[in-house]
């Protein structure tokens, strides 16, 4: 035993020291991984920072402007090599769908040898009162860094476009899921509706399966109560003032004289000398124009102003109501 | 000499020297790994803690354009704003919902504990966005530790620029007001106008005017206004597919009138600040142009009026959809649409005479702003922070009439609404001109029909007059008998007419009017023109109510002159202020109708 010891310490020693050795190197290993990927983390949380920071400028700028307005009306908007918080970005801002305001936003971003895509689909939203809403999102993914290149753009394009088609499609049968799901008043019953449960599992193995669902909760907001005057009624109030026929476009022909036993005077300027007259219910007349609420008319080579409260065609009912004579038009003959 | 067996000092020492280096190596190295690891460990809940503020300005700031206020990190004047706290006990907003508490989460709160604190500065130099800088900053063993994400959020609801599809065209506009307006042909509205402040109130009246008719006239305007009724009759239930397209159609109604109204606002305070200079035009185009202006305005004000109603009836829906809707994304979708609608109603309060059939406006308006208010809080008090942080926010805008500030569509509408206010009471009075006589009924003892033949016949029974009208009823004239037309009203006016308008031919007054007024053709103002026939109601002593003549004048007061016909006391036909013949006859008004001339 005592021969056993000689020339073996040493070996042992330097087995020993190898394994710590080792150890420490597994060591510094393991805290690199983590540091490794506390650092993916933070880069690609940094990286979505900064895409939509960048997205929130690009919104900012199309609601100072008017959306016929934007910067990247007809054509793309491609940007390289821009910096923000330190890091490096490249973004593309194009039309969609520009007839509603629909519009595509990539941002590159590179830290390091790491580049992230984030895609937005989104929707302007012009009007007034949406005041507190500028614009909203129709999609948002990422995608390879790669596909950031124009070259490349229908890839992306084609992959939202048919994810977005998936859910349309994929809604009435979400709706009628919905519908049917909010009858059932036990988990056990919605997981065995929904083809959820484990196989080989009954839902009586499960926790509180057949236990009755809260009540479901509603908000308390009401229809108002309070009675106000029909949109057609105030339509009608507003045409007392607002006459439809200034959208007319010239000429129109088919005029009428409304006058069923008068003759209609035709005059040589709004409320001019009377240089002829038109018979009762004469149909055919020819509106070339209007001057104050006079029609230029035409008929049977007779050509003067003929009050509107007379002639009619489509899109004009003349009231048949005789107008007075204005202030400072000049007296009748 | 033999040698001992064993170890000797030497190798024994050797020995122990590098298995003690050995330890030594391990344990600085088992020391520092441990230190590494609590930093790492404490940098990685940093970041996944920042990433949770951002989250929550993400959500905040989706829903509410003051979200970063109302998380307390920027003051209501907007300046720069240094936020520094612990996150345990509840003591910042983002960590509320689980609180980190000793007792629930001893763990982590004794981690936080060693002066983990959250600092957030905010900038809003630029006018589109926030920049927040999310730091922590911890006591770790191996040093003081930080960490910190920068992000962009949308800033303040600032201005939105909008376009209305309604616009006039800028290129036809001079054409069309020397045209419509002035009664001119091929000539440049220079001519016509010499005052340069003059030009522009022509101009500004014909964008307000000829827009307002392209909107009331556009297909798309007007079906939808038709459908919103049709909608709303049909009784849809709240969540269905069909309630939200007849809320939309409301909606769609309010939207284009309120862009038509933003693009229209600063021509109002166009003529607002120089409707004065008409006076410098001829009396036929000043005629003319008050005229337009008046219609104009009137016309916005029913359009003012239109449009309330709308985005009433639109956050009444909503309201509606709102209870209907069970999930958090519908919820907090139709909770942003619901404020938007009050917060207009809430601003436009003063303004809102006629949105309502009955009860007073404020009082109404007022009341659903605060219920709803209410009951947003009570219901997300434990549910969604962000929603119940909105909600007390917008309850203190309210209550310090700040709305105006915060919101620019606020802020406009009331500032439209006010301007078209002062305008209303700036109108110049309209001469509505005078109607021709008709000298062909003059001694005749009939009217031909005509509102002119009217008016002229009814003047002839007066007391200068030929009074050669025959009351058939009674085969008498006024030439011969004063009280030729005593207690026949009726009569009198069919006779005017001519007898030819079918609504008179009648056994009472009263019957008349209410054949008028089934066919809407009652209008109750006292501005009735020339010719017009007018009524006022029965009494105990005259169940028939009572019909008479508007001469188309009015007197120092601007009460409508009437042309009557009399009865005890009042013998013959006169003309006199209405409200006097209110008091004679001690009736209540009804109002006047003009009929088409009979053919």
């Amino acid at each position: 035993m005592k021969n056993f010891n000689r020339g073996y310490v040493f070996p042992l020693i330097l087995l020993a020291t190898i394994s710590i050795a080792f150890f420490l190197i597994t060591l510094v290993q393991l805290q690199s991984s983590h540091h490794n990927q506390l650092m993916h983390l933070n880069s690609y949380q940094q990286s979505l920072n900064v895409a939509y920071s960048v997205n929130v400028d690009i919104i900012g700028e199309i609601r100072e402007k008017q959306w016929a307005n934007r910067f990247f009306k007809g054509k793309p908007v491609i940007k390289t090599g821009q910096k923000l918080f330190g890091i490096t970005y490249d973004v593309a801002v194009e039309d969609h769908e520009p007839n509603f305001c629909t519009f595509n936003v990539k941002i590159r971003t590179t830290i390091g040898d790491k580049r992230n895509l984030f895609y937005w689909r989104q929707r302007y939203v012009p009007n007034m009162l949406d005041f507190s809403r500028v614009a909203f999102p129709v999609f948002f993914g990422e995608f390879a860094p790669e596909l950031f290149e124009p070259a490349k753009k229908t890839e992306i394009d084609k992959m939202v476009d048919k994810a977005l088609k998936s859910a349309e499609d994929n809604q009435a049968k979400v709706d009628q899921i919905v519908k049917k799901i909010g009858t059932i008043t036990t988990p056990g019953d919605i997981l065995k509706e929904l083809g959820a449960l484990p196989p080989g599992t009954s839902d009586g193995e499960l926790k509180d399966a057949s236990k009755p669902r809260p009540p479901e909760n509603t908000l308390p907001t009401e229809e108002s109560t309070a009675t106000k005057p029909k949109p057609k009624d105030l339509e009608n109030e507003i045409r007392t003032f607002i006459d439809p026929v200034d959208i007319t476009n010239y000429p129109i022909t088919g005029g009428k004289n409304v006058a069923t036993k008068n003759d209609l005077m035709v005059r040589d300027a709004p409320w001019g000398n009377v240089i002829g007259t038109i018979p009762p219910a004469a149909t055919g007349l020819i509106i070339n124009g209007m001057q104050g609420d006079f029609f230029e008319v035409k008929y049977n080579g007779l050509e003067g102003y003929s009050h509107k409260n007379y002639v009619e065609f489509p899109g004009h009912d003349a009231s048949g109501i005789e107008p007075p004579r204005p202030p400072g038009a000049p007296p009748p003959i | 000499m033999t040698r001992k067996k064993g170890l000797t000092l030497l190798e024994l020492t050797i020995g122990m020297f590098l298995i003690g280096g050995a330890a030594v190596i391990y344990l600085q190295s088992m020391q520092s790994s441990r230190q590494k690891n609590e930093f790492y460990s404490e940098h990685f809940i940093a970041s996944i803690m920042a990433a949770k503020v951002v989250e929550a300005c993400f959500q905040e700031t989706e829903i509410n354009p003051y979200g970063v206020e109302a998380l307390g990190l920027a003051d209501s004047d907007g300046k720069p704003f240094k936020f520094s706290t612990l996150v345990t006990d509840g003591q910042t907003a983002f960590f509320k919902q689980p609180e980190i508490k000793k007792e629930t989460t001893p763990f982590l709160y004794n981690m936080f504990q060693k002066d983990f604190l959250l600092n957030i500065t905010t900038d809003n130099s630029s006018t589109r966005h926030f920049t927040l800088n999310t730091t922590f900053n911890w006591k770790a063993n191996t040093g003081p530790g930080t960490f910190n994400y920068l992000c962009r959020f949308p800033g303040y609801a600032a201005k939105k620029d909008v376009q209305t599809t309604y616009a006039f065209p800028e290129s036809k506009l001079e054409k069309k007001v020397v045209e419509r307006i002035f009664e001119e042909k091929n000539k440049n509205l220079g001519t016509i106008v010499s005052s340069p402040a003059t030009r522009e109130v022509a101009m500004a009246t014909g964008r307000i005017y000829f827009t307002c008719v392209g909107m009331m006239n556009a297909p798309q305007f007007k079906s939808a206004l038709t459908a919103a009724e049709a909608f709303k009759d049909a009784g849809h239930l709240p969540g269905s597919a069909k309630y939200a397209e007849g809320t939309q159609y409301y909606f769609s109604i309010a939207r284009d009138i309120l862009d038509v109204l933003v693009f229209l606002q600063p021509h109002i305070e166009t003529i607002n600040k120089d409707i004065e200079t008409t006076s410098s035009l001829n009396l036929r185009n000043r005629s003319r142009l008050e005229l337009y202006i008046y219609n104009s305005t009137m016309g916005l004000e029913e359009i003012k009026k239109l449009f309330l109603v709308c985005v009433h009836e639109a956050a009444s829906r909503y309201n509606a959809m709102l209870k209907a809707a069970n999930d958090n994304r519908n919820q907090r979708a139709l909770i942003q649409r619901c404020f938007d609608m009050h917060r207009l109603m809430f601003v436009a309060r003063e303004f809102a005479d006629g949105a309502f059939t009955s009860g007073d406006a404020k009082t109404i308006i007022q009341s659903e702003y605060y219920e709803f208010i209410s009951d947003i809080e009570k219901f997300f008090a434990n549910k969604d922070q962000t929603i119940l942080r909105l909600a007390a926010q917008e309850k203190k805008f309210a209550q310090n009439n700040q709305l105006n500030k915060r919101y620019y569509a606020c802020e406009l509408v009331y500032k439209l609404f006010s301007t078209l206010a002062t305008l209303k009471s700036k109108l110049p009075e309209i001469d509505p001109g005078t109607l021709d006589p008709k000298t062909n009924v003059i001694g005749k003892p009939m009217g031909d029909g005509t509102r002119s033949g009217a008016l002229t016949w009814a003047k002839d029974q007066m007391q200068n007059g030929t009074g050669e009208g025959v009351n058939a009823n009674n085969g008498k004239k006024v030439k011969d008998d004063i009280q030729a037309w005593n207690n026949w009203c009726l009569a009198f006016v069919s006779t005017a007419w001519g007898r030819k308008v079918n609504e008179l031919m009648e056994m009472s007054a009263i019957t008349s009017y209410e054949n008028f007024k089934k066919a809407g053709k009652i209008k109750t103002d006292k501005k009735p023109p020339a010719g017009a026939i007018m009524y006022t109601g029965p009494t105990s002593g005259n169940p028939h109510g009572h019909i008479f003549l508007a001469s188309g004048k009015v007197d120092s007061n601007n009460d409508p002159i009437i042309i009557t016909t009399g009865g005890p006391g009042l013998d013959g036909v006169t003309e006199m202020p209405l409200s006097k013949l209110l008091i004679y006859n001690g009736s209540a008004y009804l109002g006047w109708t003009l009929p088409a001339d009979a053919n």
